[in-house]
């Protein structure tokens, strides 16, 4: 019994660690890539130059998503799995 | 006639299709077990050898086999190179779009950096689409389950080929089964304890698993590049590059220099979260790559995981880009010194 409710616990945690988690790089990945679409459709011929910059935006926010996914699978598969 | 034979070739597509289809519904919700660490398959001496590093060393062989076979032609002289054709065609593309991001980037100081960025992604390249060949992470040697969950073992050919039947799981006690050494496929332990056969649990330690899906080699990657940062800065700037962590010279100006003494610490975290940044973000995309598939293979294992697998090639192909790409940012911003530091002092 105590063992189910702690499994059942960190399943919970591990799920709201990557729910919660990708709230925020969500958000931030929109708005970084309206930026950069929004200034390919005004400046077409800097779409190279924009793109590489956009990708490296892109992976800055989505470590952050990947740490809580680090620790939702830390939570899944590691801790008292 | 004709349309008869086409009929019953499709009519044998979707017999063949619920079977496969309704034999995992039939075990919803009964998942593969997913390990995070790797597992050790042998060891020479005290070097142990995980399946990872078998995995990573098949994955290099493979690109120097690729690479020194596209670039015999220019490497003889052959005036054939002129024009390339084929595989050195997909080489000399991939060199040439690299190089061009490392100049944009870089501008005259990328002919010391490229040559660091494109290893990297050529190797972070074929280490991560190691992941989408059938066997890997599933054909090994079955042993018995140590702690945690194991299957019951199943005999395809007796004495040569088991598999485990994962609609089965047993529970196993890390205390129980300690003394139990891994095995070889080998038909011993069925003669052995044939009474306890219904209850041992056994599972699959694979010879072969993605290599950037391991923690040690993704961490391996982050240290060696953030080093090398660290090197190409102090080669680039000399002993004035360490002002850019114990801003010295900010400092003895006062005011706002102290803001700039401050700041340098933060540069100094930033530089250890840089490591933690690149370790995670090739090994979560990677693992949860490889667990998405597993788990869409689980719930259907016909047509479902394509698509899957199609994302995978492209994730594989983005970071491999992007860890490239953010090590020739890194290195480009410890080469480029700051003005004023410079002048500071002097």
């Amino acid at each position: 019994m105590e063992q189910a409710l702690i499994d059942a616990i960190r399943y919970l945690g591990a799920g709201l660690a990557i729910g919660l988690g990708a709230i925020g790089p969500g958000i931030g990945i929109g708005i970084l890539m309206q930026g950069a679409l929004q200034a390919m459709g005004r400046n077409p011929d800097a779409s190279s130059n924009i793109q590489t910059n956009m990708i490296l935006g892109v992976a800055f926010a989505e470590a952050i998503a990947i740490y809580a996914l680090v620790v939702a699978l830390i939570l899944m598969f590691v801790v008292g799995a | 006639m004709n349309k008869l034979i086409k009929w019953g070739i499709f009519l044998a597509m979707v017999i063949f299709a619920c079977v496969w289809i309704t034999n995992p519904i039939a075990n919803y919700g009964k998942f593969p077990t997913i390990k995070l660490p790797s597992e050790t398959v042998f060891s020479i001496g005290p070097l142990t050898v995980t399946n990872t590093l078998i995995t990573t060393v098949i994955a290099d062989i493979v690109l120097l086999v690729f690479v020194f076979r596209a670039t015999r032609k220019i490497r003889r002289g052959d005036p054939d190179a002129e024009v390339p054709r084929g595989a050195q065609s997909i080489i000399e593309l991939m060199i040439d779009a690299l190089y061009g991001l490392s100049k944009n980037v870089a501008g005259n100081r990328a002919l010391k950096i490229f040559p660091w960025m494109a290893t990297i992604f050529f190797f972070v390249l074929f280490a991560n689409w190691t992941e989408l060949f059938p066997g890997i992470e599933s054909i090994g040697v079955i042993e018995k389950a140590h702690e945690g969950t194991g299957y019951a073992k199943v005999e395809l050919i007796p004495g040569f080929l088991y598999t485990v039947d994962q609609s089965k799981p047993i529970e196993v006690h890390a205390s129980e089964e300690h003394a139990a050494a891994g095995q070889v496929a080998a038909a011993a332990e069925v003669a052995a304890a044939p009474a306890e056969a219904e209850g041992e649990a056994y599972h699959v330690l694979p010879f072969f698993r993605t290599p950037t899906s391991d923690i040690n080699t993704t961490l391996a990657l982050a240290l060696i590049t953030m080093t090398m940062v660290q090197i190409f800065g102090i080669q680039a700037l000399g002993g004035s590059y360490f002002y850019k962590f114990i801003n010295i010279p900010a400092a003895k100006q006062g005011g706002l220099g102290y803001m700039m003494f401050i700041v340098g610490f933060l540069e100094l975290i930033s530089e250890v979260a840089r490591i933690l940044s690149f370790t995670f973000r090739l090994l979560g995309n990677i693992f949860a790559g490889g667990v998405l598939i597993l788990v869409m293979t689980y719930i259907v294992p016909f047509f479902l995981p394509m698509p899957f697998l199609g994302l995978e090639l492209f994730v594989g192909f983005i970071q491999a880009l992007v860890f490239s790409m953010l090590a020739l940012v890194f290195m480009n911003m410890a080469m480029s010194g700051h003005g004023d530091h410079e002048e500071a002092h002097h």
